[in-house]
């Protein structure tokens, strides 16, 4: 699956972890040499080991969970077989809001709190709580990201570094080394934002710093601050805020039509362009260019389209997976086989990627289990809420349950790629926030506020 | 006579400015979707027909509400030995908060029997507006509206919320905030009617059209929201609230917050221009809210309000250690692994 190339090379060297430092789960996310193709017995029999061994590392280091877990009867010693997961606590996703105020002081307590790892004091002076997010970074050696906040709090995450380099590892090799080999003059594009702990820019800001700066393209270099984001999500804080989202929309529409020109430019030098982005961004660039009556040919150079997070409250403007594959192959020229989408989630070390009959498949480290209204565990093929194991997880206890309603198969109907996979067609559940990162990013991109 | 105007004044005439900029913030972008979107302000038609045909304006709730009367809780000795109607700053009626109307105060002298705290009568009175007062949504009475009928619009139940509370001895006040809906709330009271969708789409939230109650109970303002009932919140599949909790149906921008003690002239008459705007998608709201409470009762009469809640919280809430419980706790695993270290 890997390739000699540079962008390979670089994607050791940052996010590699040493095999002397080894857990379980890393011989899943470094050990497998294709996340789609393996011995399923096999790797099932790791996955357990892995999990198990994730779950004794937050049972001893992680009070919270450590009660949580003695509340519901379960320790490690349970946990012996697949049958048995489904007994490990589980924690809803907004548990990672529930820090009492923005106060930084506050912010690190509950996160010393709640933190499987040892964070260390507290000796942040630096005001805001962007500022004290790039602490906790840098105090973490990892990576911290906040969700939109359009439910009034920011969820927080924080990842150690080796969660942070699992998590790269992992999405890098899923999203650039699945699908094509990229070579090593290939250029990267996402139509957003990066300067920002906003998860999906500061995510693609990390991911894709195996391109040097000249093979990386964004919408703006302009800062998307926590402050323009809670002014976006309606928590309006003053004039000078407002004057930086007023500039900042003005920019990416300026940018919109600055990455169509690049695209178009990289289109003529016969460059290999991989562009990874929320549907809708990709969508509103589309358009724009259906407008121009411009179409561009990228995919004779095998290039990749990637998609994520979801169309959100923008539901109504969605497109079927085969009419927006349709409109990319008419507009950008790539054919459907190099348009992939992706389900991620901002608590999850991992991916489900689609497979050309659009199911997607998960990555083998997790294990997804659907839940019914009693949040107890159902069967394969029936519909509830997606809740996960992720031994990746090391900073935080990643059994997770997600907001997300899902159907699930054990192997996927339409290819004979591994995996467990989930059908493309997922929605909140009853108390999920309605809004995402994704619809803000939609915000400032949409036509009505231009 | 100044000591009337000064009174007046105090009590909240005039409409606080954070919350005046709120709605003056609103009005543009509903104008411009109403603009954008003639075919849902035309499907109105009929619904206003109806009314004007039945001699009722275009932006009249229509359901008879007669049976839900809260008087007919009341029996004449609860009418006797009324408490006295007091004047002090959130104790005295307010504009849609008529703390000395009779049936009111029957209802906190009712509440306060057998009662031996202000705690357990504020409880007491939570409990009834929140499971004896339904969320419709209309045009704004005030408490007394919503104890004569099946209910009213949040803001409503809040208002008879501190009339009893206040016709009981305990001041009240309000707090307005922007909330953010979650994804049920968002289901039956946005997503279906474009108006309502695209707007809320602009604003990225609903902004001071909700609130709480605070009630003053041994020094500490206590925030209640008993808008949504027990079967209500059952039906939309989350936690029944209980006295003293934070719903999980909807989430406070807390830096929104404007607190005040009486709603301001004029106030009950900014939803009618919504209610005749949105008449057809209002009609459909509260029909949706009666599906949704009736298959709430089911859920809780099968299963328990208890063992409801028990199953549904396991998901929604954790309680998470302090500090130096955690400090300890490492220090002790620590001394654990050097222990057993060779």
């Amino acid at each position: 699956m890997e390739s000699n190339g540079s962008l390979w090379k670089r994607t050791e060297e940052l996010f590699y972890l040493p095999k002397e430092q080894w857990k379980e789960v890393d011989k899943l996310i470094y050990g497998i040499d294709n996340y789609f193709s393996y011995d399923e017995k096999q790797i099932k029999e790791e996955r357990v080991k892995a999990i198990r061994e994730a779950f004794q590392h937050h049972y001893s280091n992680n009070l919270f969970y450590n009660r949580y877990c003695k509340d519901r009867g379960v320790k490690p010693d349970d946990i012996k077989s697949e049958d048995d997961l489904k007994k490990i606590p589980m924690i809803p996703d907004k548990f990672f809001k529930d820090y009492p105020s923005e106060n930084p002081k506050d912010v690190y307590e509950w996160l010393y709190r709640v933190s499987s790892v040892e964070i260390g004091d507290y000796n942040f002076n630096g005001g805001s709580l962007q500022n004290f997010l790039r602490w906790a970074e840098e105090r973490l050696k990892g990576i911290v990201t906040h969700s939109s906040g359009t439910t009034g709090h920011f969820s927080i995450m924080f990842r150690d570094k080796i969660t942070y380099q699992r998590m790269f590892f992992a999405a890098v090799k899923t999203l650039l080394f699945s699908i094509i080999t990229p070579n090593d003059d290939s250029h990267f594009v996402y139509p957003g934002p990066v300067k920002t702990y906003l998860t999906m820019g500061h995510w693609i800001s990390e991911g894709t710093k195996i391109f040097d700066d000249s093979h990386r393209h964004f919408l703006t270099d302009r800062e998307l601050t926590m402050d323009i984001v809670k002014l976006m999500a309606g928590q309006i804080k003053g004039f000078k805020d407002k004057m930086k989202l007023m500039v900042l929309k003005k920019v990416m529409a300026k940018g919109q039509q600055n990455l169509i020109d690049l695209l178009e430019k990289l289109d003529k030098e016969g460059k290999q362009i991989i562009i990874l982005t929320f549907p809708f961004q990709l969508f509103d660039l589309m358009r724009i260019m259906e407008e121009k009556g411009k179409t561009l040919s990228l995919g004779d150079k095998n290039s990749l389209i990637i998609t994520g997070g979801g169309w959100k409250i923008y539901e109504d403007k969605k497109l079927s997976s085969k009419e927006f594959a349709e409109m990319i192959e008419r507009t950008l020229g790539v054919p459907p086989e190099n348009y992939r989408d992706v389900y991620g989630m901002s608590e999850m070390n991992g991916l489900a990627l689609d497979c050309e009959g659009r199911y997607k498949h998960l990555i083998p480290w997790i294990y997804p289990l659907v839940l019914d209204e009693n949040n107890e565990p159902v069967g394969y093929g029936e519909v509830g809420r997606l809740a996960f194991l992720d031994p990746a997880a090391y900073s935080y206890p990643g059994f997770i349950i997600t907001g997300d309603k899902v159907k699930l198969h054990e192997h996927c109907p339409a290819c004979d790629k591994e995996g467990i996979v989930m059908e493309s067609d997922i929605s909140r559940m009853a108390g999920a926030e309605a809004k995402g990162c994704g619809n803000l990013m939609r915000g400032l991109l949409t036509e009505e506020l231009r | 006579m100044f000591k009337k105007i000064r009174e007046e004044l105090d009590k909240g005439f005039f409409i606080p400015m954070p919350l005046l900029k709120n709605f003056l913030g609103a009005v543009g972008p509903l104008t411009f979707v109403i603009g954008k979107n003639p075919k849902a302000f035309i499907e109105n038609i009929p619904s206003w027909k109806m009314r004007i045909k039945n001699l009722r304006p275009p932006w009249a709730h229509m359901e008879d509400e007669r049976q839900y009367d809260s008087r007919r809780l009341l029996s004449k000795e609860d009418y006797e030995d009324l408490p006295p109607v007091r004047n002090e700053k959130y104790l005295r009626p307010t504009r849609l908060c008529e703390s000395d109307a009779p049936e009111i105060r029957a209802m906190a002298k009712k509440l306060w029997e057998g009662k031996e705290s202000e705690m357990e009568f504020v409880k007491a009175a939570y409990y009834f507006v929140k499971n004896e007062k339904k969320l419709v949504f209309k045009t704004m009475g005030g408490a007394i509206q919503a104890f004569r009928t099946k209910g009213g619009v949040c803001l409503e139940q809040l208002a008879l919320l501190a009339a009893i509370a206040r016709a009981g001895g305990i001041p009240a006040r309000y707090r307005l905030y922007a909330l953010a809906p979650t994804q049920p709330m968002y289901d039956v009271m946005v997503k279906d009617n474009p108006i309502l969708k695209q707007t809320y789409e602009m604003l990225g939230f609903l902004d001071a059209i909700h609130g709480e109650a605070e009630l003053l109970v041994n020094g500490k303002w206590i925030a209640l929201d008993p808008t949504f009932s027990d079967e209500l919140e059952a039906g939309m599949g989350l936690p029944v609230t209980d006295f003293g909790e934070e719903p999980m149906w909807r989430v406070r921008i807390p830096e929104s917050d404007i607190r005040f003690e009486g709603f301001p002239i004029l106030f009950r008459h900014f939803l009618i221009p919504v209610a005749a705007i949105l008449r057809k998608a209002v009609d459909s709201i509260n029909a949706k809210l009666d599906e949704l409470r009736e298959q709430g009762r089911e859920i809780l009469e099968d299963v328990g309000r208890e063992e409801y809640n028990k199953k549904v919280k396991k998901s929604f809430k954790i309680t998470v250690p302090s500090v130096s419980e955690v400090k300890a706790f490492r220090n002790a695993q620590l001394s654990v692994k050097e222990v057993g270290s060779p």
